[in-house]
């Protein structure tokens, strides 16, 4: 337990810490959206005060500001006319980045000459608040011009009224925000419940369409499998028919073979058989033949034999 | 048949090879090469045809559109920023074009080794707007984004991009806002459309930048040279958490969207 208060702990500091550094960016804001769209005086007296509140809160909580800033919010004082503060702030943005010296060096000689070869960098955020922007620029010098000197009570009590003022206006500030956020919260919530009256809804339809998907898989399934059974019934038919085909041709094939085979068996018999007889009766031939010869033969020599017998009686 | 395998192999070699993407020190070479510090947006080109402001709602598309450029610079500083580059402010920005006399077009292709002298400028980033369009009722941005060097005037990078601003319905149809949608239009005080435009330069702007080599000045530079670098041609809409996605476009298509009528 205590394991976990003090992971508790240590995750919440951590947070904090690095809530500490975060700086603010005045592309978050839309000031400098409202000065390019019109770019008049109010609008760049409205970026200055942003970009001087911009300061103000890295300031306080110990941010680094952002490169650049400084530099901007000089601009914005020269062309405002704060000409000493503007070259003081540019001095300060050269001193933190490097980089930055030949450009402000430059845009000092284009907007506030007279500084030129000024080096401070004593630099205060100027409280613009006191000022009229609405009203042209040589109205606005002279309002800008040094105020006739006054007695210490005299400063005090003015000192006094400023810090009432700024802290009336912080807490006017401060309601605001409340009431800003009260809005905001308020319009999240009916945002929150709108969005999930739709979720209902879209899951709702999705459900449906989910579930006629399904069924319509379903029943394309089913439909497959029938024509898929129709098709191998009928491949099947077909098969034992061309199986059946083949069995009775391979018969009637083997019964020809058997005749032809049978006919050749027997012409060839026939002609053994002539062949045979052929034989027999060259044979009977030749022995006739030589019987015939054998009897010539024997009544030549019976004739010799009695012609010798008639020689030998005569003599 | 030994020559078929060959033959497939090398095509599947060659396929393989075309589908991997490019790395950082392939695309933004010279980039590495001059290590640039400071960097001054110059004013971004407007060169998206407008529509008839007598038409119907024609007035306040005029108007958006004229929004929209003004807020584009704004986009772009933050993330440079956070690569580590020293970026030039707005107003001086603005001060720093009023003074010199050329234009857009002639700083394109011009000399500007002036910014280098002047104001220690090392390289300048031109973004133009080339088409605002309508798809499938989400809002379409055709924008081209160069970074020029002031030293060599080479091109460090460009690239080409189509960004969609899906709009994403309900049930019934209607148009649903997010919800950081809402949040960004209440913060910078702009309308639900203005928002929508504003927003998708924001996010197109941001992953352009973000995908730059981390700056010289910093000590992860060249930490990064094998990562995976963009394509010159880019898609990037919007999903349905609002985030961005990319992907590759064809030089054909982004041409043809872009310039063909």
């Amino acid at each position: 337990m205590t394991r976990h208060i003090l992971l508790l702990l240590l995750a919440t500091a951590f947070l904090l810490s690095g809530c500490g550094s975060c700086r603010y960016l005045i592309e978050d804001e839309p000031l400098l959206l409202h000065y390019r769209c019109e770019p008049d005086r109010e609008h760049l007296a409205g970026l200055a005060q942003g970009y001087g509140e911009i300061i103000r809160q890295n300031q306080e909580d110990e941010a680094v500001s952002q490169p650049g800033l400084f530099a901007d919010y000089a601009a914005s004082l020269a062309l405002l006319g704060f000409r000493e503060e503007s070259s003081r702030w540019f001095n300060r943005e050269a001193a933190l980045y490097p980089n930055a010296a030949p450009y402000v060096a430059a845009l000092k000689r284009l907007l506030i000459l007279e500084y030129a070869s000024d080096t401070s960098t004593d630099a205060q955020v100027v409280d613009l608040s006191a000022f009229d922007f609405s009203a042209p620029a040589d109205e606005l010098s002279l309002q800008a011009a040094p105020a006739p000197k006054l007695t210490p009570q005299e400063k005090k009590a003015l000192a006094k009224e400023k810090e009432k003022a700024k802290k009336e206006k912080a807490k006017a500030k401060k309601q605001a925000a409340k009431e800003k956020a009260k809005a905001k919260k308020e319009s999240e919530r009916q945002k929150a419940k709108d969005r999930k009256a739709a979720d209902k809804a879209k899951a709702q339809a999705q459900k449906e369409a989910e579930a006629a998907k399904v069924q319509a898989a379903k029943e394309k399934a089913l439909a497959k499998k029938a024509e898929q059974e129709a098709k191998e019934q009928a491949k099947k038919q077909a098969e034992a028919a061309k199986k059946q085909a083949a069995k009775e041709k391979a018969i009637a094939k083997k019964a020809e073979q058997e005749a032809k085979e049978q006919a050749k068996k027997e012409a060839e018999q026939a002609k053994k058989q002539a062949e045979k007889e052929k034989a027999q009766a060259k044979k009977a031939e030749q022995e006739a033949k030589d019987q015939a010869k054998k009897e010539a033969e024997k009544a030549k020599k019976e004739a010799e034999k009695q012609a010798e017998q008639a020689k030998e009686s005569e003599e | 048949m030994k020559h078929h395998s060959l033959y497939i192999i090398c095509i599947l070699l060659v396929s393989l090879s075309s589908c991997r993407q490019t790395t950082k020190i392939a695309t933004y070479g010279d980039l590495y090469t001059e290590a640039p510090t400071t960097i001054y947006l110059a004013p971004v080109q407007d060169l998206a045809p407008r529509p008839d402001d007598r038409t119907m709602g024609g007035k306040e598309m005029v108007r958006e559109y004229a929004l929209a450029a003004n807020y584009l610079p704004q986009t772009l500083a933050t993330p440079l920023l956070r690569q580590g580059y020293y970026v030039l402010p707005q107003l001086v920005s603005i001060q720093i074009a009023q003074a010199e006399s050329r234009s857009i077009p002639q700083l394109l292709n011009g000399d500007l080794s002036s910014y280098q002298q002047d104001y220690n400028i090392d390289a300048i980033l031109f973004v133009t707007i080339h088409k605002w369009s309508v798809q499938n009722g989400g809002i379409v941005a055709y924008l081209e984004y160069a970074l020029r060097s002031t030293k060599t005037g080479i091109t460090l990078m460009h690239c080409w991009v189509k960004g969609h601003k899906r709009n994403w319905v309900n049930f019934h149809g209607e148009s649903v806002p997010l919800t950081s949608d809402n949040e960004f239009a209440v913060e910078m005080e702009l309308s639900d459309s203005e928002a929508q435009r504003c927003l998708l330069l924001l996010q197109v702007s941001d992953i352009i930048i973000r995908n730059l080599p981390t700056s010289s000045s910093r000590r992860q530079f060249r930490d990064d040279l094998y990562k995976a670098a963009n394509p010159t041609y880019l898609y990037m809409f919007s999903n349905e958490t609002g985030e961005m996605e990319v992907s590759p476009l064809a030089l054909e298509k982004f041409e043809m969207e872009c310039f063909a009528e």
